[in-house]
C-alpha cells in the first residue's frame, strides 16, 4: 500500500486526466511502444490485457463499458509497466490466442490479464491503478477549484497564512 | 492573575511558529517564513508578558525598574519590525537586498534610540508607576514612547497597504477572509499603536506612566491577538472544512451503493480487491472502489443478461435493476442467455460522481425488489 501510494503520488498526471496519453507519456519515457487495442469484452475473457512482446508492448482493453471502467482497465495494464511486472515470466501467455489471434505465440514475453485479484501482482496492480484515477478524478485530487491565480497567491503568502502547495494532478 | 486570552494566544503562536520553522527546514526556510517565525515569537513572548504577573517578577527579580516594559516594548516594536520585513520579502517583483537591508537599518536605530532614551529617563518605580528621574527624564520617556509608538505604526502602515492589495486581488472566499483578517488586525494594530501617543502625553504631564497595560491596550492586544490568529488559520480551517464536507459525500454515496455491490459480489466474491485492508478514513478511495468492483461485477453479470426492451435513460433505474435481479438469478442457476452486445449506459457517466449516482438509483431500486431476487440460493 505504501508503494503503491508513493507511486502515485509522484507521478505528475495529464490534466484534464486522459488514460490514453498517461500511457502514451509512459511509452515516450521508456522508449518503447504501447499499442493500445479496444476490444469487446467476451465471457470468461480477462477485460484487460498486457501482453509483452520483444518490440512493444500492448494493452488490450475492454471498450464497451463505461467511460470511468474502461480508463480504469487502461490504468491498471500501465501499473503493471510501472511497477515492472512486465519483467517477469508470463503465467499463460496462452491468454492471448482469442483476443489477439494476429500475434503468434512465440513472440509473446509476458502476458497478464485483469481477472481476479489473487495474484499479489494483480492485487499490486489494482491498487495503484485505484489510488491514481482517485488522485485523477475525485475531488479530493482535483485542484481545490481556486482559481490558478488565487492558487498562486495563497502559495505566495504561505509564509503568512500557513498554507502549503495545493495538491492535484500536477503535483 | 493571568489573563487566558493572551496566555492562550501566546501558546499558540510561540507552538505553530516553532512548528512551522522546523517543519519546514529540511525543504529550505525562505526569507519571508523566517521574518514570519520571528514575528511570531517576538509577538508571542509580548503576549506572554502582558499575561499574567511575569512582568512585576523580572522587575523584582532584576531590581531593575522598568526592565520588563522595556522588554515588552522592544519585543512590540521587534514584532512589528518583523511584519514589516515580511510584507517586503513577498512583495513582487521581489525587494531587492538594499531595500531590506535598509529596513534592518531602520529597526536597529529605532532600537538603540529607544533604548538610550530610556537609559536617559533614568526610570525609578513606585506604587505601580514608573517616574523618569533624570533631568531631562520626562522628555526621554515621551521620546522613547514616541520612537516606538511612531516605529510599530510606520511598519504596520507598510503591512497594510500590502495586506490591502492582497485582499484585492484575492479571488476565493476564503482568502479573501484570511486577508481581510489580517488587514483587520493590522488596522486594530494601528490603534493600539496610536493609543501609545497617550503615554507621550502623559510622560510629558505626570513625568511617568504606568508599569503595566492599560485596559484599553489590553482590549485592544486581546483583540489583535485573536484577529491574527484567526486570519493565519483560516485556510487551514477551510481546507479542513472541504475534506471534511468530501468525505461526507463519498462516505454517503458509498453506503448508497452496497446493495447492488453486496449483491453482485454474493454471486462473484472475485471483484472485491483484498490486496491489504483500505484505510476506512479514506472514503473517496471506498468508494471508487465500489463503483469498479460493480462495474466488474457488471462485466462479469453480461453473459447473463437479456437485452433491454428499451433504450435505458437515467430514469430508467428501476427496470435496469430488475434486469440485473434477472441476470443475477441466472447466474445462480447457471442458465445462461444470449448476452445484449453491451451493458445499458445512462447519459453522462464520465465522471467519477455520475455513475455513482448511476449505480446508486440502481442500487436502491435494487432494494425495492423482493428479497428472493436478489439473495444467492
Amino acid at each position: 500500500m505504501r508503494r503503491c501510494r508513493a507511486i502515485s503520488g509522484s507521478l505528475e498526471l495529464p490534466d484534464p486526466f486522459d488514460a490514453a496519453e498517461l500511457v502514451a507519456r509512459l511509452a515516450h519515457d521508456r522508449g518503447r511502444p504501447i499499442d493500445l487495442i479496444a476490444v469487446p469484452a467476451r465471457p470468461g475473457a480477462p477485460c484487460g490485457l498486457l501482453v509483452t512482446t520483444g518490440q512493444a508492448d500492448y494493452i488490450v482493453y475492454a471498450e464497451d463499458t463505461s467511460e470511468v471502467h474502461r480508463q480504469h482497465i487502461l490504468v491498471h495494464e500501465y501499473a503493471h509497466l510501472l511497477l515492472g511486472h512486465g519483467d517477469a515470466p508470463s503465467p499463460d501467455p496462452g491468454l492471448t490466442v482469442g483476443l489477439l489471434p494476429h500475434l503468434s505465440p512465440e513472440l509473446v514475453g509476458k502476458v497478464l490479464g485483469r481477472t481476479v485479484y489473487l495474484e499479489p501482482q494483480e492485487q499490486e496492480a489494482e491498487l495503484l491503478a485505484s489510488l491514481i484515477l482517485k488522485r485523477a478524478l475525485l475531488p479530493g485530487g482535483r485542484p481545490s477549484g481556486a482559481e490558478p491565480r488565487d492558487a498562486e497567491w495563497a502559495h505566495r503568502l504561505a509564509p503568512l497564512l500557513g498554507t502549503r502547495r495545493p495538491p492535484g494532478p500536477h503535483a | 492573575m493571568l489573563d487566558p486570552v493572551l496566555a492562550g494566544a501566546a501558546a499558540l503562536l510561540l507552538g505553530l511558529s516553532t512548528y512551522r520553522f522546523f517543519a519546514g527546514r529540511h525543504r529550505g526556510t525562505s526569507p519571508a517564513l523566517r521574518y514570519t517565525c520571528c514575528f511570531a515569537w517576538c509577538f508571542g513572548a509580548f503576549l506572554a508578558l502582558m499575561a499574567g504577573q511575569t512582568r512585576a517578577g523580572i522587575d523584582h527579580g532584576t531590581g531593575l525598574a522598568g526592565l520588563s516594559g522595556m522588554l515588552a516594548d522592544h519585543l512590540k516594536m521587534g514584532s512589528a519590525g518583523f511584519l514589516a520585513l515580511t510584507a517586503v520579502a513577498l512583495r513582487r517583483p521581489a525587494a531587492d537586498a538594499r531595500s531590506l537591508r535598509r529596513r534592518q537599518a531602520g529597526t536597529a536605530l529605532a532600537v538603540l534610540s529607544a533604548t538610550a532614551l530610556f537609559l536617559l529617563a533614568g526610570i525609578a518605580e513606585s506604587g505601580g508607576r514608573m517616574a523618569a528621574t533624570g533631568r531631562f527624564g520626562p522628555v526621554a520617556l515621551a521620546g522613547y514612547d514616541l520612537v516606538i509608538t511612531g516605529y510599530v505604526t510606520c511598519c504596520l502602515v507598510t503591512l497594510l497597504r500590502q495586506a490591502l492589495y492582497w485582499t484585492r486581488q484575492a479571488g476565493t472566499a476564503a482568502l479573501r477572509t484570511a486577508l481581510g483578517l489580517i488587514t483587520l488586525t493590522n488596522a486594530v494594530g494601528l490603534l493600539w499603536a496610536a493609543w501609545g501617543l497617550d503615554d507621550v502625553l502623559g510622560a510629558l504631564r505626570s513625568g511617568g506612566q504606568r508599569t503595566t497595560e492599560d485596559p484599553v491596550s489590553l482590549t485592544l492586544g486581546r483583540l489583535c491577538a485573536v484577529l491574527l490568529l484567526a486570519g493565519a488559520t483560516t485556510l487551514l480551517w477551510a481546507r479542513a472544512a472541504r475534506a471534511a464536507r468530501r468525505w461526507r459525500t463519498a462516505y454517503r454515496d458509498y453506503r448508497s451503493l452496497g446493495p447492488l455491490w453486496r449483491a453482485l459480489h454474493a454471486a462473484f466474491p472475485q471483484i472485491a480487491l483484498t490486496a491489504g485492508r483500505l484505510p476506512p478514513a479514506d472514503a473517496e478511495l471506498a468508494l471508487y472502489r465500489r463503483v469498479i468492483e460493480i462495474r466488474d461485477g457488471l462485466l462479469i453479470l453480461r453473459r447473463y443478461r437479456t437485452a433491454p426492451e428499451a433504450p435505458p435513460t437515467t430514469d430508467g433505474a428501476p427496470a435496469e435493476a430488475a434486469r440485473i435481479a434477472a441476470a443475477l438469478h441466472h447466474a445462480r442457476t447457471g442458465a445462461a442467455t444470449t448476452p445484449p452486445p453491451a451493458d445499458p449506459q445512462p447519459p453522462h457517466t464520465g465522471t467519477i460522481e455520475a455513475e455513482a449516482r448511476w449505480l446508486a438509483q440502481i442500487a436502491r431500486a435494487l432494494r425495492t425488489l423482493p428479497p428472493h431476487a436478489t439473495t444467492a440460493d
